[in-house]
């Protein structure tokens, strides 16, 4: 069963970032021209998701809307990566110490504060625009790194390798890189599809409210608060979008729980 | 008429088979052990005694308890016997208690489960068994949390909930394995005591022949799922008719055969006057922080081609004076010399000296890393060029040295056994030809077998490669075996010291004597021919 | 326990005082002047003078900053620059939607949750829990604000069972307040609830994976009696954590739902303030809603103390 998760969840991202690499060559329709006669359409065969209100193709605007998702997810999840995992590594190697308390009591902080809120905050003070929401949530992606790095390093460094690695003479610097970072790489790569899948809905939210990727760029946040109003007479205006995120979301959390089934020796020996 | 009769019992986990065809009877108000290492298949048969094996495994044959056939019966009636027919015990002490709930709960809601007796009856019932197990004060003892108990306090709860109800059988895993020489022998003792004022027919399963030889009146021997030999205690130990029987005996009792060391009078490793400490967390917000002693004291010299021992029990200090001479732990007073260079202030050229190996063959290496990468780890000590050219083949000759191939070292650690690992462990400390090792419980992991061969080889590399060692164990046969002169450590001192012959024949200290006395002995019976 | 309380009591007013730090600086930072902003693009220079000097724009950061704090405490929230009014009023007002929003989020999640996870638990490996799993999977995955849409097309405009917005006050009838609160907190409890399932799932099954799961087994208590009387204990400490997180976020995370419902709670409320340079009223809602999360936090570290007693001794 669990194999299952990492095929499926395998190719319904691959799906999404087919989408979104493919569209930056070639989408079937311009969306930058608008089309008002063919407006509202429901899916057909010259308009495989029908069309807009403005009769802009659908099935194009959800392909660049992929590009936008994805690129802002994992951007986000780079800031995250590359500044948490180094804080978090850095204070396993002196628990309990001044710096260990600090980048914890930082990391807490940081969590006190309600991210959606914040990164409204953020786009809405500093301009509105994808940049500003890489940021915005980025910055909320760093102690769930760190944290998730410190845990698994400091029960890595009770170990008895570790202490050899050290009576060798080595840098708890370089036993961090040596020793330490590749076994928690596993751990690190699955909570990364995590917090890329919760990139994906945060950045949906920011662009539903207007302030994340801004027009003429379609985002499927604002295919969603566009569609609001005409709901009623053409709910393929939301439900498209709504699917489109669902899958994507749904397609990374089942691969991070593939891989993380893969990658654990304990599911592995009760499997066999 | 037998109390517990086991007919063709065979237990299969997808297609491997662990347990094949075993068959014994458990007599009335008699010991029966279980005997063999680990992989065996011992603590499954404890498990399936009271149908307590994992939902994957796959059983047949016939268990009849009191004529009864177990095999048969659904789970609402197994549950009738768990705990009040059949009581278990098993190793881990330390998590075999639930953290959140006081001990007295736990002993008290098995008499509630299988009796009608209310909660406060109960209660009276278990401040009896709190004695009957030897923990005072009762009525103190009931309140406390697990966590405020040791791991030979916490084995005594357990003990009394498997007696609680006065089971016809206790089944007891492994139950002093995780404990000290002394407490061992006192759990041991209390274990005979009480299954003779109830009645009670015990099934003893442990590795360990000589406790066994002492408490039980029958033995099986177990090896690879099957049942080997099976007799009365003395005619076991007499007869030894399966080879098998007689190599666990031989290997038990093993002696290494010590070559004669060329010792000279040139000081390795001095240690004076040392004393290290740790601060302890605060229970008090307010309150200063307090330190704990690890290590109090202690001086003692190791001279070049020297085999010393050091010998305690856990919570002694000896892990803490390790980490100290590896340069690993802070000192508080005093000083640790290596050839007379302070090992605080060492170099790396000084560190490359020492080297040590580990206790857990599982937890000494990075999964990650080719076994060749893990055994020249140590080159990192080395800056001089000229020593750090062709470490291939210094790796492959190392890999031969323990008995190992040179194609291993393109393999990951997982593909080894534990007695291969600690192999490879020593490999990797003798690679720079270190002057000194420390081996901090290098055997305590390992099956009786493998640590025979074990000793063996260090005792023959010791001589090969020039090395002076220390010996760290609980095991006061392994100190025999392979150490000229030992000390013992007790409470962060060294409370004794000499030639380990004499020290293990005519101990002085009281602390050594009760040590010496508390560990069990193999009968030395001759082998018949 | 003292102590322990005593500790996270003294972290608690650090963070706080911290957060407000950040939270004044964050907003001093931001580009554009709240006075220009009001007035517009034609506006005077003295008429914009006049106006901060009005506000108390024209003093410097770190008074602005002390009496902000000073009047915090004594509940005084400033006024809102937009409105003229107190914002403690509003904040009074506001906190009677989201409060309540949150917390019928909260039991709904913690109600559809707890007996997911535990029967996925017992059946692991098994139908039912590929079934629980799964459906997890779902919910996770739904965007709440557009699940909000969803329910209101099918249950407010199709079936006319609930109004498609707004919020009915307590006075005229709390059944009536809680009907409009009932799709909104349904499309927040949605993703909440997949959350809270899998924590509590993958709780239990750490638990009974322990030995004194099989010492218990052992003594002879069936499969059922063993997770109510031993797992299920054990298993809510990380199960706390969780939804003491969840709380702050639904608290918050109503930001979008509100607007979705037209709810005059606090997440419309600081909306609103943002778009309009409110910077009084940003700056106080948001120290409020870090204010609830420290405390809500402070809270379960508490309930971890009274549910496993390895913590009482430690400080």
């Amino acid at each position: 069963m669990k194999n299952n998760s990492l095929i499926l969840g395998g190719l319904l991202s691959a799906l999404v970032v087919i989408a979104a690499l493919v569209s930056f060559l070639w989408v079937p329709f311009d969306i930058t021209q608008l089309s008002i006669p063919d407006k509202l359409q429901t899916p057909n065969e010259v308009h495989w998701l029908g069309t807009d209100h403005f009769g802009r193709d659908i099935l194009s605007m959800i392909m660049i809307g992929a590009r936008t998702s994805l690129a802002v997810a994992i951007l986000a999840v780079g800031i995250g990566f590359f500044i948490g995992v180094p804080l978090g590594l850095v204070a396993a190697t002196k628990k309990n110490s001044l710096l260990d308390e600090t980048i914890m009591r930082t990391n807490d902080l940081i969590f006190a504060f309600p991210s959606l809120v914040i990164a409204i905050l953020i786009t809405a003070l500093f301009g509105a625009g994808a940049m500003n929401a890489i940021i915005a949530i980025g910055i909320f992606n760093i102690p769930v790194f760190a944290r998730v790095s410190r845990g698994a390093a400091l029960s890595l460094w009770q170990k008895e390798f570790i202490l050899a690695a050290r009576v060798s003479g080595k840098s708890d610097l370089r036993i961090s890189a040596e020793h330490i970072f590749p076994n928690i790489a596993n751990l690190l790569i699955v909570q990364g599809t995590i917090q890329f899948s919760l990139g994906i809905l945060a950045e949906a939210g920011l662009s539903y409210v207007g302030l994340g990727t801004q027009p003429p760029v379609p985002s499927w946040g604002r295919m969603l608060a566009d569609a609001q109003t005409m709901v009623s007479f053409a709910p393929h205006l939301a439900i498209i979008p709504g699917s489109a995120i669902i899958v994507t979301v749904l397609g990374l959390n089942l691969m991070g729980d593939g891989l993380r089934d893969l990658l654990d020796p304990r599911v592995r020996r009760s499997r066999e | 008429m037998s109390i517990l009769s086991v007919e063709n019992l065979s237990l299969k986990i997808g297609s491997e088979s662990i347990l094949n065809n075993i068959s014994f009877k458990l007599g009335h108000g008699r010991i029966l052990a279980i005997t063999g290492e680990s992989g065996s298949g011992k603590s499954m048969t404890a498990l399936s005694i009271t149908q307590l094996q994992p939902k994957y495994a796959k059983l047949k044959g016939k268990i009849f308890f009191k004529d009864q056939d177990i095999t048969e019966k659904d789970e609402f009636e197994l549950c009738k016997i768990r705990g009040a027919k059949i009581g278990m015990i098993f190793q881990e002490p330390m998590t075999a208690l639930n953290p959140v709930k006081t001990v007295g709960d736990q002993i008290s809601e098995t008499i509630v489960l299988h009796s009608e007796k209310n909660k406060k009856s109960a209660d009276t019932e278990t401040l009896n068994i709190l004695e009957r197990v030897g923990l005072s004060p009762a009525t103190e003892v009931i309140k406390r949390y697990p966590h405020e108990l040791s791991g030979g306090q916490r084995q005594r709860v357990v003990i009394g909930i498997a007696i609680a109800l006065k089971p016809s059988i206790v089944i007891a895993d492994e139950p002093t394995t995780a404990l000290d020489v002394t407490t061992q022998a006192q759990i041991l003792a209390l274990l005979k005591r009480l299954v003779k004022e109830d009645n009670i027919s015990l099934i003893l399963i442990t590795h360990d022949l000589a406790v066994v030889s002492d408490m039980a009146d029958e033995i099986a021997i177990m090896q690879n799922g099957i049942i080997v030999e099976i007799d009365e205690t003395q005619n076991l130990f007499r007869n030894m008719k399966h080879p098998y029987t007689r190599s666990l005996f031989a290997a038990s009792g093993h002696s290494v055969d010590l070559p004669s060391a060329k010792r000279s009078a040139d000081l390795l490793l001095t240690i004076q006057n040392v004393t290290c400490r740790y601060r302890l967390a605060r229970t008090k917000i307010f309150s200063k922080s307090d330190y704990f002693t690890a290590v109090s004291n202690v001086s003692f010299d190791i001279k070049n081609g020297e085999r010393v021992g050091l010998v305690g029990e856990s919570g002694c200090g000896k892990s803490t004076l390790t980490r100290a001479i590896l340069g690993l732990e802070p000192i508080y007073e005093g000083a640790i010399n290596v050839e007379d260079q302070d090992i605080s202030k060492a170099t790396l050229n000084t560190r490359k000296n020492i080297q040590v190996v580990f206790q857990d063959p599982y937890g000494s290496f990075n999964p990650r890393h080719k076994v060749s990468t893990l055994i020249k780890e140590p080159f990192y000590l080395i800056k001089d060029a000229l020593e750090v050219k062709n470490i291939e083949s210094k790796i492959d000759n190392v890999l031969e040295d323990v008995g190992l191939s040179s194609a291993d070292k393109n393999k990951y650690i997982h593909e080894f056994s534990g007695g291969q690992r600690q192999r490879i462990a020593i490999a990797r400390a003798l690679i720079i030809k270190p002057k000194l090792v420390i081996f901090d419980e290098a055997v305590s992991a390992l099956d009786v077998t493998v640590r025979a061969q074990i000793l063996d080889l260090i005792g023959q590399l010791a001589v090969e490669y020039g090395l002076s060692y220390l010996f760290i164990s609980h095991d006061l046969a392994v100190i025999r075996s392979i150490t000229d002169r030992c000390l013992v450590m007790k409470d962060g001192k060294i409370i004794e010291e000499g030639l380990t012959k004499k020290v293990l024949e005519q101990p002085q200290n009281a602390y050594t004597k009760t040590l010496i006395e508390a560990a069990p002995k193999l009968p030395s019976f001759q082998m018949e021919l | 326990m003292l102590g322990y309380i005593l500790k996270r009591a003294i972290s608690l007013i650090v963070s706080l005082c911290l957060a407000s730090i950040i939270i004044f600086s964050v907003v001093e930072i931001a580009p554009g002047d709240p006075a220009s902003f009001m007035l517009g693009i034609n506006a005077q220079e003295d008429t914009i003078a006049a106006l901060r000097a009005e506000l108390g724009l024209d003093q410097d950061k770190l008074s602005r900053y002390f009496s902000w704090v000073s009047g915090m405490i004594k509940g005084d929230f400033g006024t809102s620059y937009t409105y003229r009014s107190p914002v403690s009023d509003m904040i009074k007002e506001r906190i009677w939607v989201s409060l309540p929003l949150a917390l019928y989020a909260l039991l709904i999640s913690t109600f559809i949750a707890f007996p997911a996870g535990i029967y996925a638990a017992t059946q692991r490996g098994k139908a039912g829990d590929a079934a629980v799993m799964g459906a997890t999977q779902f919910g996770i995955a739904i965007p709440n604000f557009w699940f909000a849409m969803i329910l209101v097309v099918i249950f407010a405009l199709k079936l006319r069972w609930f109004s498609a917005g707004g919020f009915v006050e307590w006075e005229n009838g709390i059944l009536l307040s809680l009907k409009s609160l009932t799709l909104p907190a349904i499309a927040l409890a949605l993703p909440q609830a997949s959350i809270l399932s899998r924590v509590m799932r993958s709780a239990l099954i750490e638990t009974l994976s322990e030995d004194y799961i099989r010492t218990a087994r052992a003594k002879g208590f069936g499969k059922k009696a063993v997770i109510w009387r031993h797992a299920l204990r054990n298993a809510l400490i990380p199960v706390l954590t969780i939804i003491g997180l969840q709380f702050s976020f639904l608290m918050a995370g109503a930001i979008i739902i509100e607007q979705v419902f037209f709810l005059p709670g606090l997440g419309r409320l600081v909306f609103q303030a943002i778009t309009q340079r409110d910077l009084i009223v940003v700056e106080s809602v948001v120290m409020l809603l870090v204010f609830a999360v420290i405390t809500v936090n402070f809270i379960v570290d508490v309930a971890y103390a009274v549910v496993d007693p390895r913590l009482r001794r430690r400080v």
